[in-house]
């Protein structure tokens, strides 16, 4: 088990932005303190979402978990090119006097973004 | 290796540059002087360059981890020898965490005490990481010289700079300037390349440019431990420089710890960059004076501040006192 920290582990369907949840685990590969959310059972014990995802894709595994799921599941969401989902309600209705208050905009992605970014426990170079 | 008569310490220096690497080797020669012997892990570029062995008591080992490897790989290799070690303390420098964040499943199944050498660290990881809590899993925190986040916590320890050699080790000017390969006389200016790679080139050229502009004033001394590509200049290849500092009239470097702590102890005049780190905060540790922030500026404020060198006063090696007290907590495992 683990400490008493919050959950190590970054995801996110848009952007990478931290857990708020208290880790109760460890990875077994990585070490990172990791919650209830992020904790996946695998033949090598108990793993973060990055490294059984990663351990995953090595071994080309199927993978039917949401919270392995990235970019690649959605092809073409959140693009408003002709061909691309969402083109047409655009091109009818995007106008500058139009605007969802709900929308997500680059100072929201900047707002999750701006924390934990920096590589820390990544780079074995660093100093 | 275990020592017949002191203690064993495992000491975890992984991280780039020279700075973790040269603050566990002095403290394996303060270890040495208490009949104590260390095993000192690492990860840095240089290790595999510099005859680190030379510098610890016998019965020492050093490991150079490939400094290629990732952070799982080098995990495993972290696993495997602190768990299975048999030493008298766990001396982890500077990341309570590791350096990849692989210490906190393995330090609770760590029976010999385990002490930090707590350094500055960027108050963002700090943060970020709750580096408060992983401390906890510390008996003692060593705080070489330098205020950092937790210093103040009960188990802490301020002791002053770690460093290489001690007061009576440096060489006298004369003995200086011929390790440097200096002439006999006239002013020194020594141009440190040490970091990243890159930046060693970048104090290449600094050197080649200082060597230039002060022909017939002073001579110029470029000390690097590896060199990034060819260079004008013809380089020196001296680790540690410290016991040649009495010959030094303006060490011109960086702002890393043992560089700024050095020149410090020692009276030194130095002129440094302050370069970004992932952990490390150059600029906290320079004086203003002392810092310097493009090349041209480097060269210009070099010229004009050449002068003589203060005399060396006499120091303090805060190593003594940190071998002393990980000496008092470690015991058999």
């Amino acid at each position: 088990m683990a400490g008493s920290g919050l959950c190590q582990e970054r995801t996110g369907f848009l952007f990478s932005h931290n857990c708020d949840c208290l880790a109760a685990y460890s990875c077994a590969s990585c070490g990172k303190e990791i919650c209830d959310r992020h904790m996946h059972e695998t033949e090598s014990g108990t793993m973060c979402t990055t490294c059984a995802k990663a351990t995953r894709r090595a071994s080309r595994e199927p993978i039917d978990d949401p919270y392995f799921y990235s970019g690649s599941y959605y092809r073409g969401y959140g693009r408003y090119q002709p061909g691309f989902w969402g083109y047409h309600h655009y091109h009818h209705h995007h106008v500058s006097d139009w605007h969802d208050r709900d929308d997500f905009t680059e100072a929201d992605a900047e707002s999750v973004q701006a924390e934990g970014d920096e590589g820390f426990e990544q780079d074995m170079g660093a100093s | 290796m275990r020592a017949t008569t002191g203690q064993h310490w495992l000491i975890y220096a992984l991280g780039g540059g020279l700075g973790h690497l040269t603050r566990a080797i002095s403290l394996g020669r303060g270890a040495g002087q208490q009949r104590h012997t260390v095993h000192i892990l690492c990860n840095s570029p240089f290790a595999a360059d510099l005859p680190l062995e030379d510098e610890l008591p016998a019965g020492s080992a050093v490991t150079r981890i490939d400094p290629h490897l990732g952070r799982a790989e080098v995990a495993g290799q972290i696993s495997e020898i602190v768990t299975k070690g048999d030493y008298d303390a766990l001396v982890v420098d500077t990341f309570p965490r590791g350096l990849g964040g692989e210490l906190p499943p393995l330090l609770p199944g760590i029976k010999c005490p385990k002490i930090l050498v707590h350094r500055d660290l960027n108050p963002q990881y700090v943060r970020d990481f709750d580096v408060s809590t992983a401390v906890k899993h510390f008996d003692r925190l060593l705080v070489p010289g330098e205020p950092a986040a937790c210093d103040q916590h009960t188990h802490a320890v301020v002791t002053a700079p770690w460093l290489i050699r001690d007061h009576d080790e440096l060489l006298d000017t004369d003995s200086a300037r011929r390790v440097l390969q200096a002439p006999a006389t006239g002013h020194l200016v020594v141009v440190l390349g040490s970091g990243r790679l890159e930046e060693v080139g970048l104090m290449a050229d600094i050197a080649t440019r200082l060597e230039r502009k002060l022909e017939g004033r002073a001579s110029v001394r470029f000390i690097a431990p590896r060199l990034a590509g060819s260079t004008a200049i013809q380089h020196t290849n001296l680790w540690p420089l410290l016991p040649a500092v009495r010959a030094i009239d303006l060490l011109v470097g960086a702002g890393g710890y043992n560089t700024v702590n050095e020149a410090h102890v020692t009276h030194t005049p130095l002129l440094a960059f302050a370069h970004e780190r992932l952990y490390d905060r150059q600029t906290a540790r320079l004086r203003p004076e002392e810092m310097v922030s493009s090349e041209s500026e480097m060269v210009t404020r070099a010229v004009a501040q050449l002068g003589a060198r203060p005399a060396v006063p006499l120091y303090d090696n805060g190593v003594h006192e940190a071998a002393r007290i990980i000496a008092t907590e470690g015991r058999g495992c």
